[in-house]
């Protein structure tokens, strides 16, 4: 469903010049919840941008679907932020002036679809992730697994097919985590979604389906057990 | 005791205070330094862990600390923008206002001495006799005390003179002004000129002074008169010929006449006068002696009776061969100590023996010029004060080796006292008209201070986690504030300083005379300028510091989580604030528009305060209300647009903006920077308006004549032809049209009343200016149509002898009062001679004639015609007039008033020519004066029809209104939008293409910009209404003061032209600073902007 070849990102100049991502290869398949880790700066939030459409590419090429790209600037990709890629950030980032409701609506909106029917379709992600009953609420009167929830139904509503999510769980307690990520493997299971998640938690990212390890700009590993240093071929 | 105990243990932390030190890298302490340095017996080491600089230290920092400053305000100049913008405006308001108020003193000065070609009369301090000192007969040696005095700065020029007499008393109304007399010419006689046609008596001297003399006056002039600044300012007043120098004046016996004897005599340059005899005075009888039987005793002369009743022997003298070299144009009656309008002849023409008798009599004296720029210009009190030290330093010496001393008569100060009544009411009313632009100017740089300050909240917040102290913390912020606003300051300053004379050169709204002969120079003391720093900057910081402080005392995760407090705003009193602006202009629009009514506040006190401090509160609380409003606009417009294609995808995004802060106070600026537009737009018009109508109603037409007598309409067409003949106008070299206004009795039929009639000639529109304020109504062509075909209008104070209502109140202002009705038949009767009767007595035969006329409306003045007379007069057309007096007397008819049409009076040659016609038509045959549109517009502009000055003050509220808005769109709105670039981002990435992105800003911003200024335009003309009355009543004042009989009411005139301008104008820069600033946005690297960095 996602396919990254021979990714490769840098920033700045001449001597100043860091490379970042070296040549990232992976492949996502459809229904998968995978956790991207990886030290500090090892470019995990840097792999994700150019994959949600954030930031362009140097070099290499990205298949999403029907959508083919990689090194095109964010203005030329918005078609991917729209049918391809939900985002889900760590800040929530909803519209606080909005309410549970109409920061999903506006997000459809935006895509093309009609107010009617992106009422209905946001209704209907709301009841999905649990959030039926706080559909009037603005950002500031929902706790921060409401406002994360509200953030993933924003991202589901579109039926795009991968979820990216930064650190979705860093801003909220263990419990509320536990249950954001318990979320996303129901959308995975269920709604045949794949989730891309980037997390520092290790017991989180043991909840993944698979664990992708960034290290120096290449991925090192591309399932948990190799990750851990398990022989894959042994099971 | 264990080490535990004696241990320094921070009581917070828990923590030994050694592990303290440790960690943050600070020198280690060792117990007795701690134990030694705690003061308040806490365990740390004094109250803090880290030494004060000394005194020598912290001033050594300063300049590294003003460079960083300087480097840190570069860095983040956006936010800097606007505390830069708001002490600019600031600073260049105030500076301009100070350094007005000093230049229009300069120009009132310069304009009220106009006229005074002398500032000096200097004369023997000692009266002439035997044995008096300090005197001399020798004329040359009198002159050579210009000499001495050429040495001191403060005189620009000096020259002998033999005219008046010498003044020795202080003052106009002491007995003895009116004793020393001028030099009259008695005759003269000439082979070119009609010197039998000139009159001698010159009645206007007495009847403009103090009774000292009412004949033609002379002087003669020495070298010094003929060269140097006299010559100068002698130039400015010649119509004909140049100024001799003194050489040429000594050559050709230079005489300069003026342009009423040059015109009577028939004379023209290089023309000469064979003999011109005149007389000096050698004695004087008082009125008391002359009653107690005394003579004037050897008087060689004849004996002359003057208006005030004392009797001068004036003793003959004869010049000859004297050659015309130029004529000036008469002025006004100035300072009366030199008398008005002399003949003016080289002193070269006379001898010896001449000189020795008219300094034997006292008639010799020296003018003298003061250098003017020295006069100091602080205030006309300081002026007063120079000029008496100079006199005191100059009465205190002696002169020459004969040790002459001399009483020193200053022209200058009279002038100046004043100068200084008047100008004080101008300037508390300037001062008045410039609150809401400072105000505005303060608002500004508040907001800004606000708008930067909360740029910064993070970032303050973040480094007071990381240890950065209150004190610190705030030095960083206002270092940086002290250097933007110093910057910002020194700009304003310097801006205001080039552009005050301009602004004091300003004849009209917006229109600038650079060839004003009024060059002003305002110079601020060091006082001033300090006084303008400490406003500026000084408001600039401590407001600064008080928002600092209170952003210091934030909680630290309120400013890292950036959730804000939301103030509670106290709206109620911002209502309560408008609703009494409110109030204040519906008093002034109830007051202006009918004057019989009180409005709606009886009580005068009250009412005075609400109309004075009412625009005010209408202003302000104006723009805190309808800011609210404005602010609304994205959801007020998407409420009405949202259903068009442009804004259906994104109407959702616009929910709740405007409900933000900033946003709120966008609004707010906007309001008050295009309120204040339209206010000074308004005004200003509406009194350049009121200066021109002005003019036109007192003139009437392009010229106005007044003959001695009664003339015909053809008498009066070749009198005005030989004049146009005489000036060779290019500009006028025709009558376009002319007219007169009947002047008769008349009375409703049966009743004794008589009502002056005032009758307007057919085509009287092709010359008589008329103004839609005149007439009932604003339709000047119906009203004329009306007149013609057998209607009236009457003055307010003619209505009960008709037995007439006043249709409506409010008829004058646009509710026309056209409703004809209301039908009168008036009298007319002829009296005519009719023999005489058998006992002897004339028989009068009266003749009545009546005509019925309909009744038009009120009319408030006729052109060229006193308002006074107005409001008693009816005035009606020819066919009334034809049937009441019979067509032979209609076509004979004649009048002593007759108005002229020649040229575009409002084009500068035209002027000018009318300028000069009208000097050639008041010397003309059997003309008793003569008036034009020109001298009479250019009077109203300088002395200010309105007030001196004002013209200037409004356009410069315009300007920094106008400036004020743009700068204010392009500053606040670049920090909004920073505000919002993470929104912007969220919008991107949850789909919004650059397309969408850049129509929500653009829409929400200029629904805001578009509604703030649709109030700001309303609320602009409510507050010139409100401001009306204040404007009304100076304006009244000032047009009474300056001799205008028909004072113009000041109904305001709608300048949408200007106003839409500035409008579009600042439209203009809000979609540049949009597009900009969402470009750069857009370009912005997401990802960067999401995580915050």
């Amino acid at each position: 469903m996602l396919r990254v070849s021979e990714l490769k990102k840098g920033f700045g100049s001449g001597r100043n010049r860091l490379e970042v991502l070296k040549g990232i290869n992976l492949e996502i398949q459809q229904g998968e919840l995978v956790a991207l880790m990886g030290p500090s700066g090892c470019g995990k939030s840097t792999l994700l941008n150019i994959i949600g459409g954030l930031l362009e590419g140097d070099s290499g090429e990205i298949t999403l679907e029907d959508f083919t790209y990689g090194t095109r600037p964010p203005n030329k990709v918005v078609d991917v932020r729209r049918k391809g890629v939900g985002w889900i950030f760590q800040d929530f980032h909803l519209l606080n002036q909005l309410n549970a409701l109409d920061n999903v609506v506006m997000a459809l909106e935006l895509s093309g679809i009609n107010s009617d029917e992106a009422e209905k379709l946001a209704k209907d992600s709301l009841i999905r992730v649990g959030l039926e009953s706080r559909m009037e609420f603005i950002p500031d009167q929902l706790s921060g697994g409401q406002s994360q929830r509200v953030a993933i139904a924003r991202a589901i509503a579109g039926s795009r097919p991968l979820l990216l999510a930064d650190e979705p769980t860093g801003n909220l307690d263990v419990k509320s985590g536990e249950e954001i990520i318990e979320l996303f493997k129901e959308l995975c299971r269920t709604d045949g979604i794949s989730i891309l998640m980037v997390t520092h938690d290790p017991i989180l990212a043991s909840m993944a389906d698979r664990m992708l390890l960034l290290k120096d700009g290449l991925t090192a590993a591309s399932d948990i057990r190799s990750a851990w240093g398990e022989d894959v071929e042994e099971e | 005791m264990s080490e535990e105990k004696t241990t320094p243990i921070d009581p917070i932390t828990g923590k030994k205070i050694k592990e303290i030190s440790e960690e943050v890298g600070l020198n280690e302490y060792s117990e007795e330094e701690v134990k030694s340095n705690d003061n308040n017996g806490d365990g740390l080491n004094g109250d803090t862990l880290i030494t004060e600089p000394t005194l020598i230290q912290k001033l050594s920092s300063v300049p590294d600390n003003l460079i960083m400053a300087a480097k840190s305000a570069w860095i983040g100049r956006e936010r800097g923008l606007a505390v830069f913008a708001g002490v600019f405006l600031a600073s260049l308001v105030i500076t301009t206002v100070v350094a007005y108020g000093v230049g229009l003193s300069q120009a009132f000065l310069q304009f009220s001495l106009e006229e005074e070609i002398f500032d000096v009369k200097m004369d023997f301090s000692e009266d002439p006799g035997d044995n008096v000192t300090g005197r001399t007969n020798d004329s040359v040696q009198w002159e050579s005390v210009c000499d001495e005095l050429a040495n001191m700065e403060e005189f620009s020029d000096c020259g002998l003179v033999f005219g008046r007499q010498g003044v020795r008393v202080d003052g106009f109304f002491d007995q003895d002004f009116i004793i020393p007399q001028p030099l009259n010419v008695a005759n003269a006689t000439g082979i070119t000129g009609d010197w039998g046609n000139v009159s001698w008596a010159y009645p206007e001297a007495s009847n403009s002074g103090p009774p000292i003399n009412d004949g033609r006056i002379l002087r003669f002039y020495g070298e010094g008169i003929w060269d140097g600044e006299f010559a100068e300012r002698h130039s400015k007043r010649l119509i004909y010929g140049s100024w001799p120098s003194s050489a040429d004046a000594e050559t050709n016996r230079s005489v300069v006449l003026p342009s009423q004897i040059a015109s009577a005599a028939g004379v023209s340059i290089n023309d000469t006068i064979d003999i011109l005899t005149f007389t000096y005075v050698t004695d004087y009888l008082s009125f008391e002696d002359s009653v107690a039987g005394r003579t004037l005793e050897n008087c060689a002369g004849e004996e002359v009776v003057e208006q005030s009743g004392f009797s001068f022997c004036r003793v003959e003298m004869t010049v000859t061969n004297l050659k015309v070299s130029a004529v000036y144009k008469e002025g006004g009656a100035g300072n009366p100590t030199l008398l008005f309008n002399p003949v003016m002849i080289s002193e070269s023409v006379l001898n010896d023996s001449q000189r020795l008798i008219l300094m034997d009599n006292d008639h010799g004296y020296l003018g003298l010029t003061v250098d003017r720029n020295l006069l100091p210009t602080t205030s006309t009190a300081d002026a007063t004060e120079w000029l008496e030290e100079l006199k005191k330093d100059v009465e205190g010496q002696n002169y020459t080796n004969s040790g002459i001393s001399v009483e020193y008569n200053d022209l200058i100060s009279g002038t100046i006292t004043f100068l200084n009544i008047f100008l004080g009411i101008i300037q508390v009313f300037d001062y008045v008209l410039m609150i809401p632009i400072v105000i505005l100017s303060f608002s500004v740089l508040i907001y800004g201070l606000v708008l930067s300050l909360e740029q910064r909240k993070k970032e303050i917040s973040i480094q007071r986690v990381i240890g950065g102290t209150e004190k610190t913390l705030s030095r960083i912020v206002l270092l940086e504030l002290i250097v933007i606003s110093m910057f910002a300051w020194f700009f304003g300053y310097i801006i205001a300083m080039l552009a005050t004379p301009d602004l004091v050169a300003a004849v009209g709204f917006m229109e600038f005379d650079r060839d004003s002969e009024f060059r002003v120079n305002p110079v601020l003391g060091i006082v001033t300028i300090i006084f303008i720093i400490v406003v500026t900057v000084g408001v600039s910081w401590l407001f600064g510091r008080s928002r600092t402080k209170e952003f210091l005392s934030i909680e630290i995760d309120e400013g890292v989580r950036k959730v804000a407090k939301v103030k509670e705003q106290r709206t109620w009193l911002h209502l309560l604030v408008f609703v009494v602006g409110l109030l204040a202009a519906l008093e002034s629009f109830i007051q202006s528009n009918n004057s019989d009514s009180d409005g709606l506040v009886g009580n005068f006190i009250f009412d005075a305060l609400l109309l004075l401090f009412g625009p005010f509160m209408l202003w302000i609380g104006g723009a805190l209300i309808l800011g609210r409003i404005g602010a609304a606009g994205p959801r007020i417009l998407g409420l009405i647009l949202g259903w068009t294609a442009a804004l259906k995808d994104i109407k959702r995004g616009l929910r709740g903006s405007g409900s933000s802060e900033s946003v709120n106070r966008l609004a707010v600026v906007m309001i008050l920077t295009l309120s204040v537009v339209t206010l000074a737009a308004i005004q200003g018009v509406t009194g350049s308006l009121v200066d021109e109508r002005t003019a036109s109603a007192q003139v009437g037409a392009d010229m106005q004549v007044q003959f001695d007598s009664p003339v015909t309409e053809e008498v009066a067409r070749a009198e005005m032809m030989l004049a146009i003949d005489r000036v060779e106008s290019q500009e006028i070299s025709n009558i376009s049209a002319m007219t007169s206004v009947g002047d008769i009795f008349t009375s409703p039929s049966g009743e004794g009343a008589l009502i002056r009639t005032w009758v307007l000639f057919d085509n009287h529109e092709k010359t008589l200016i008329w103004d839609n304020q005149a007439i009932p109504g604003d339709d000047q062509d119906t009203v004329i149509d009306l007149w013609s075909s057998g209607g009236f209008t009457v003055g307010e104070e003619a209505l009960d002898v008709l037995d007439l209502e006043r249709k409506n109140s409010l008829a004058r202002n646009g509710f026309p009062d056209l409703v004809m009705g209301g039908g009168r038949t008036i009298e007319y009767t002829e009296y005519s001679f009719g023999g005489i009767s058998e006992d002897f007595t004339p028989i009068i035969i009266e003749t009545i004639t009546e005509t019925d006329i309909e009744f038009i409306g009120v009319h408030e003045w006729v052109p060229g015609l006193g308002g006074t007379e107005a409001a008693q007069s009816i005035v009606i057309g020819e066919s009334a007039y034809r049937e009441l007096v019979g067509d032979e007397n209609a076509d004979n008819y004649e009048s002593n008033r007759w108005f002229f049409e020649f040229c575009d009076e409002t084009d500068n040659n035209c002027a000018e020519a009318l300028r000069n016609l009208n000097v050639e038509i008041t010397n003309g045959e059997g003309v008793s004066s003569a008036d034009d549109w020109s001298n009479a517009h250019k009077e109203v502009e300088n002395s200010g029809g309105l007030i001196f000055g004002t013209p200037g003050l409004l356009s410069l509220q315009f300007l920094v209104a106008a400036l004020a808005s743009v700068a204010s769109a392009f500053v606040f709105l670049s920090l909004v939008l920073s505000q919002r670039k993470k929104e912007l981002a969220i919008f991107q990435a949850i789909g919004a293409s650059p397309n969408q992105v850049v129509r929500i800003v653009l829409f929400e911003i200029m629904s805001i910009i578009v509604v703030s200024m649709v109030l700001g335009i309303a609320l602009g003309i409510t507050l010139a209404q409100a401001f009306s009355g204040l404007f009304g009543i100076f304006s009244y004042i000032f047009q009474i003061f300056l001799g205008t009989s028909t004072p113009i009411d000041r109904n305001l005139v709608w300048p949408w032209g200007r106003v839409i301008l500035v409008n579009i104008m600042v439209f203009v820069a809000v979609i540049a600073a949009l597009l900009f600033t969402t470009r750069r946005a857009l370009k912005s690297d997401l990802a960067v902007v999401l995580k915050g960095e």
